[in-house]
């Protein structure tokens, strides 16, 4: 299965069943969540879960200058007038 | 009602004009419960709004949130059951059958701290490129990431299971937008105030609609979809009659339980 490569961009999504690891280029999101069968079934899931967080570990471990924390970097959130609601 | 249909009407021809002539083939009756389409009972909500069809569902977008409004999907058993063998890594994508002014971006999204949250959910569709569509921010609304995460997943599998009990239900996925302001995303996308999933049990002619407000605490409600329809403007199923409208179905708490595992003959090698 094709694995995701992590911190390389913003809009790969990747699904292990019930599991959904979002890429991204600040953060990989990992959301949702897997029963590991003792099956074949589950040892595939297993191989690909053990698989992107293998090239997580890899990518973080060849970063130059990783920060202890990275800074929050949410922009700030703009209000604006509903033009669904009010008189005309 | 019939105002409501011209809406749609207007909307779709103003859609085809200026695109593709593929555009003109872009209705998807299959997707609605009777074949009819979701109607807007607020005018306002008309305002550039395009309809898009994709294989597996269908979208009304708005130019002036630059979100969809509604989603619609016919799910059944059968298609879940492909859905969930279905394995791959899936690419976020601008809309570019929609004009540059009136779609989201993805730099809208990036570190704004909100989801790109899914109206139909990609694990309902069976296929590669159904899955790939979903994608498109043509589908994808500013969610709460702890709603997207938890309670909405939830709410998605739950709908899920009652379609692997009942054989087949027709969904309609959507956004609500009240209140004097709105939050966005770089001034340009629109940031729902609440989100619903109506549906549709033919084999019971029997539907609700969760309703959530798009909150990191969110408080979930089971309404009628007539009820649905006074609080978003949108009625989602208007071929149902007034009974089945006005009528509550009871909804089952949602829970991560209800989507079908990948089984023979739709398993990977």
């Amino acid at each position: 299965m094709k694995v995701m490569t992590p911190f390389a961009n913003d809009t790969e999504s990747q699904a292990i069943e019930g599991l959904t690891i979002e890429n991204g280029s600040a953060r990989i999101v990992i959301s949702g969540d897997l029963e590991i069968t003792k099956d074949k079934a589950g040892l595939r899931h297993a191989k690909a879960l053990k698989a992107v967080i293998t090239e997580i570990v890899a990518a973080l471990e060849a970063e130059k200058k990783l920060p202890e924390y990275a800074d929050d970097e949410s922009k700030p959130i703009a209000e604006v007038k509903n033009p669904f609601e009010g008189t005309d | 009602m019939r105002a409501a249909f011209a809406l749609w009407a207007t909307a779709f021809l103003f859609a085809a004009s200026p695109q593709s002539p593929a555009e003109a083939a872009d209705r998807c009756p299959q997707f609605f419960a009777q074949g009819q389409a979701p109607e807007l009972k607020n005018a306002r909500l008309a305002v550039k709004t395009r309809p898009l069809c994709f294989s597996f569902f269908g979208v009304l977008h708005s130019g002036v949130t630059r979100t969809p409004l509604w989603a619609a999907e016919h799910l059944t058993r059968d298609t879940l059951r492909r859905a969930a063998c279905v394995e791959r890594v899936n690419t976020f994508h601008v809309e570019d059958r929609l004009p540059g002014s009136e779609r989201a971006e993805l730099t809208d999204y990036v570190g704004s701290g909100f989801d790109r949250g899914h109206l139909a959910p990609a694990a309902d569709f069976p296929t590669d490129e159904a899955q790939d569509e979903s994608f498109s921010l043509a589908n994808m609304i500013p969610q709460e990431a702890n709603l997207n995460r938890s309670l909405w997943l939830h709410v998605e599998t739950t709908v899920s299971g009652l379609t692997m009990r009942y054989g087949e239900t027709y969904v309609v996925t959507g956004t609500a937008f009240v209140g004097k302001n709105l939050r966005s995303l770089n001034g340009r996308v629109m940031v729902p105030t609440q989100v619903y999933k109506a549906v549709y049990i033919s084999a019971l002619e029997q539907a609700a609609a969760y309703f959530v407000d798009n909150s990191d605490t969110p408080d979930l409600q089971v309404l009628s979809i007539s009820e649905l329809s006074e609080r978003t403007g949108v009625d989602p199923f208007p071929g149902l009659s007034a009974a089945v409208k006005t009528t509550t179905m009871k909804l089952p708490k949602p829970s991560n339980r209800g989507r079908p595992r990948c089984r023979p003959p739709y398993a990977p090698e």
